[in-house]
């Protein structure tokens, strides 16, 4: 029986209720080079240090995920927020992904967060005991159409530690550091790169078993990122949990206000 | 031809009461429902993973020249974790329009207002609101558009068409057939206690 009325997706919602908001002028490229773990903790978007803005991308994405809003009306909101604020593009970046109003730009922001909360509810779903005895593998494949897509993916793959099979298809053991190793943001659910078209899927215990990933007794074992445990913290808690892991993960970055910034260069 | 006897030593009788009774307590709980579940929402992601790179899916933004919106591959994300309730198992997708695709019906704009119907290929995926310099226009032939003004005032230059209401037809293309999701989960049960049943005898 099919029904047209859905329930909210619980554990892609919590993974959206931890994040604190997070003003930073880093572009993605220093970002990048900030523990995946510690900014799965934040809303933020490479260059963004407007906290009004930021907040209005949350709430927007968690229309989003929830399918309260589709993606036409969720892009729409942030250009007119943004029209609010009285944002104008650098001069010779309008349209293109450095203008923050361009489609290009909250489609991105409004996708990628969407598909880390998604990815995230998924991968924490399948941490049970029972779907990894029965799917411990996974593959790594081609779920959505673009208009130019990457062609390195299987050089990446094997260059993360994964095996590409004879018959082309890219298959290794879910909790691996394979997958952290192939995403470009460190995490272990998709999405592994900016825009990309890739996901996962499930593969199981026997075709693991014939591709000899694993024998018949091996178990996985769970995972977890720590969600539950932050949620039991109020919000000014976590707010400032993340600004201390920011500020011992890395000797160059600092808070002016409430922004992040890099220090570069001597002093 | 006489019958025969299967006698069973009693320490390897004891192993398989054990086995049995790990095994009644797999399938005497929620594990082997919640197999059959994620095996239907895998058969759904992968359903919607294949018909995201199809072209029949996607005829209203390829007759147009458009690019999709990539309704599908989110769709696919916005899969649901099944949900154990009582005897059964549920999957919700949060996607918003999904419903509408499965079982048609028709749109009404609201009191006094118009749906807007991309005409081309930039309004595709779009608002109407996205575009702030649109204009209202009647033409002749009785059809309302949205055009921009600095275009030329003709029916092969309008962004958007406007109409009070559309029928979509229903298309339970978009997901896989029950009997699929029913063999699917059935097998997985099958095969998941096979899997406990031999790691608890080689345990």
């Amino acid at each position: 029986m099919i029904f047209a009325t859905p329930v909210p997706f619980a554990e892609a919602v919590q993974s959206r209720a931890v994040r604190s908001i997070l003003p930073t002028s880093l572009g993605s490229a220093e970002l990048a080079q900030i523990d995946a773990a510690i900014l799965e903790r934040a809303t933020f978007s490479a260059r963004v240090i407007n906290a009004e803005y930021l907040q209005t991308i949350s709430d927007v994405v968690d229309d989003y995920v929830n399918g309260r809003v589709n993606l036409a009306t969720a892009r729409l909101r942030l250009k007119e927020k943004l029209a609010s604020l009285g944002y104008v593009p650098e001069p010779g970046t309008e349209g293109t992904l450095l203008d923050h109003a361009s489609d290009e730009r909250t489609n991105l922001v409004l996708r990628m967060n969407a598909q880390f909360a998604t990815g995230y509810g998924n991968w924490l779903h399948d941490q049970q005991e029972p779907i990894l005895n029965f799917w411990p593998a996974q593959e790594f494949l081609r779920v959505g159409r673009r208009m130019v897509p990457r062609t390195d993916w299987p050089e990446r793959f094997t260059a993360a530690g994964g095996t590409v099979f004879p018959d082309g298809r890219m298959i290794a053991l879910r909790n691996t550091p394979i997958w952290t190793n192939l995403s470009r943001f460190g995490l272990p659910y998709p999405p592994f790169d900016f825009n990309s078209g890739m996901g996962t899927r499930l593969v199981k215990r026997a075709e693991a078993m014939e591709r000899g990933l694993i024998d018949q007794n091996t178990m996985i074992k769970p995972q977890d990122r720590g969600f539950n445990d932050d949620m039991r913290f109020s919000a000014e808690v976590r707010d400032s949990a993340l600004r201390q892991a920011l500020l011992e993960s890395d000797d160059r970055l600092e808070f002016i206000g409430d922004v992040l910034t890099m220090m570069t260069g001597d002093i | 031809m006489p019958g025969l006897t299967i006698e069973i030593d009693q320490g390897w009788s004891e192993d398989l009461m054990t086995t049995a009774t790990n095994l009644a307590g797999e399938m005497g709980g929620d594990k082997v429902k919640l197999v059959m579940g994620d095996a239907m929402k895998e058969t759904i992601r992968d359903h919607f993973g294949e018909i995201a790179q199809d072209s029949e899916h996607h005829q209203s933004a390829l007759s147009l020249g458009a690019t999709p919106t990539g309704f599908y591959e989110d769709a696919r994300d916005k899969t649901q974790d099944p949900q154990l309730a009582g005897e059964g198992v549920s999957i919700s997708i949060d996607k918003e329009g999904l419903a509408q695709r499965y079982f048609g019906g028709d749109i009404e704009a609201r009191p006094g207002g118009f749906l807007t119907i991309p005409a081309r290929a930039e309004a595709y995926g779009k608002r109407a609101r996205d575009f702030p310099n649109l204009k209202l226009i009647k033409f002749p032939s009785g059809l309302y558009a949205l055009i921009d003004p600095d275009e030329e005032q003709h029916e092969g230059f309008v962004y958007y068409w406007l109409v009070r209401s559309v029928h979509q037809n229903e298309d339970p293309s978009v997901l896989p057939t029950g009997e699929e999701l029913t063999t699917v989960a059935q097998e997985s049960a099958e095969e998941y206690i096979e899997l406990v049943w031999n790691q608890q005898l080689a345990a």
